[in-house]
């Protein structure tokens, strides 16, 4: 049973306007990459995330904390989005387009250790792009989101347990396809 | 666990991307004044809005007045294994003559699954009496309509049928049903279910179990999975066989 202070708080939680702009500059960054992690492309994960933000902000009258945490419902309309594009562009092999080609790099950096973190950078995107879909999700969510495991669970609707089990099994995963890679 | 390589594809969004989108959802903000207030001063100096108020007043008062109508309002929502039922003991309307038929693409197996846009796991645990029908219904693209993303197996056996249905359709959309038809089970630690029984008799307009018909849903995958079939344990030993 909820205590006094719990109650009052949720009331207060219900009545306390959102900052909508604060939502815009905390979440932003979070879906981006998301998106980023998951279809491996800059300016599709743009695309991605403005239709999301378009769509959130036109459905935001309609928001409630007491059904969901802003994440929650904020993500549950990302992975909309990103179902939709990845049924309108069912061949994967877009999704492996290289960030790294066209990253800009500083003209006074140490160029071999540029093009060994690019290296480094585009063979855990090929690792990562080659998972599972929900193993993909969890590691997108976790990683590019900076999501907790409670957070990932509401929006999966996985157990908060099972999340932490697949992702540690994708790490491992991916460590050994990783350290095969540079080992 | 170290994981702290996995962080290493993260970056910061283009400022000009960031600036742009934020502008442009602040113009689309600043568009139609909302909230009650708003809503009473653009119905008043408008005469069709004050048309539409005035049909749905009626609306109101034949909802209110007329027991079939009524019946689809006094209802209560209930959520069981995560999925939502509209629970009422009452008459839950039947559909019209007019309303369009959706029919399926009928499939091979092979097609089939090649066809729906998600990968779905198939049940393990029907012995060996029951036979795949090989002609699979899937309903995709456009002309599916409501029913888009979705895809139907039936397996024979001499005496008896059973049936999976896999479905992306949001299992907050509730379904209609009467208030004994609802049992909530779980399948594993992780995946909650639940078995519905009977349905909506439309000649006798009651609700019956007659035909034994048990149908075990629970979502998986965000993916709704329905099987139907006479046999409440088999249908569970089938489901516990298609999870993860």
């Amino acid at each position: 049973m909820k205590n006094t202070p719990e109650i009052l708080w949720a009331l207060h939680s219900q009545v306390e306007p959102i900052d909508w702009d604060a939502v815009y500059t905390a979440e932003l960054p979070r879906v981006y990459n998301f998106f980023l992690y998951k279809v491996g492309n800059r300016e599709a994960a743009q695309d991605l995330t403005a239709i999301t933000f378009e769509r959130a902000w036109k459905l935001r009258s309609r928001y409630r904390a007491a059904v969901a945490a802003l994440p929650t419902w904020l993500f549950g309309i990302a992975r909309n989005v990103l179902r939709e594009y990845l049924r309108q562009h069912r061949l994967n092999e877009q999704r492996l387009e290289p960030i790294v080609s066209r990253e800009e790099v500083p003209s006074n950096f140490d160029v071999e250790k540029i093009v060994q973190q690019q290296q480094e950078k585009e063979c855990l995107r090929k690792i990562l792009l080659e998972l599972a879909d929900r193993e993909q999700d969890l590691i997108a969510l976790k990683y590019g989101a900076g999501l907790t495991n409670r957070e990932i669970a509401r929006i999966t609707r996985l157990s908060e347990s099972n999340v932490g089990s697949i992702l540690h099994r994708t790490i491992q995963s991916i460590r050994t396809k990783w350290e095969k890679n540079h080992g | 666990m170290d994981d702290k390589f996995l962080y290493q594809l993260r970056e910061q969004p283009n400022a000009g991307f960031v600036n742009q989108l934020r502008k442009k959802l602040q113009q689309e903000s600043a568009a139609p004044k909302q909230g009650l207030g708003g809503f009473i001063q653009s119905i008043l100096s408008n005469k069709r809005l004050l048309q539409a108020a005035a049909l749905m007043a009626v609306l109101a008062i034949i909802i209110t007045t007329i027991s079939p109508a009524r019946a689809l309002v006094i209802s209560l929502l209930a959520n069981v294994g995560g999925m939502a039922f509209e629970v009422t003991t009452d008459y839950p309307g039947d559909h019209g003559d007019s309303e369009e038929t959706i029919w399926p693409q009928v499939m091979s197996l092979d097609e089939a699954l090649a066809a729906f846009p998600h990968s779905i796991q198939l049940p393990a645990g029907l012995s060996s009496e029951y036979v795949l029908n090989d002609k699979v219904q899937v309903y995709v693209g456009e002309d599916a309509g409501p029913f888009a993303n979705t895809i139907e197996f039936e397996w024979l056996s001499d005496t008896n049928r059973v049936s999976l249905r896999v479905t992306d359709r949001d299992p907050g959309m509730a379904e209609i049903v009467a208030p004994d038809a609802l049992e909530e089970i779980t399948l594993d630690e992780t995946h909650p279910a639940v078995l519905i029984r009977g349905g909506w008799d439309a000649d006798d307009q009651v609700w019956s179990n007659n035909d034994n018909w048990i149908r075990l849903r629970w979502v998986m995958d965000e993916l709704t999975y329905e099987l139907a079939g006479p046999d409440q344990e088999q249908l569970i030993a089938i489901a516990q066989s298609i999870l993860k």
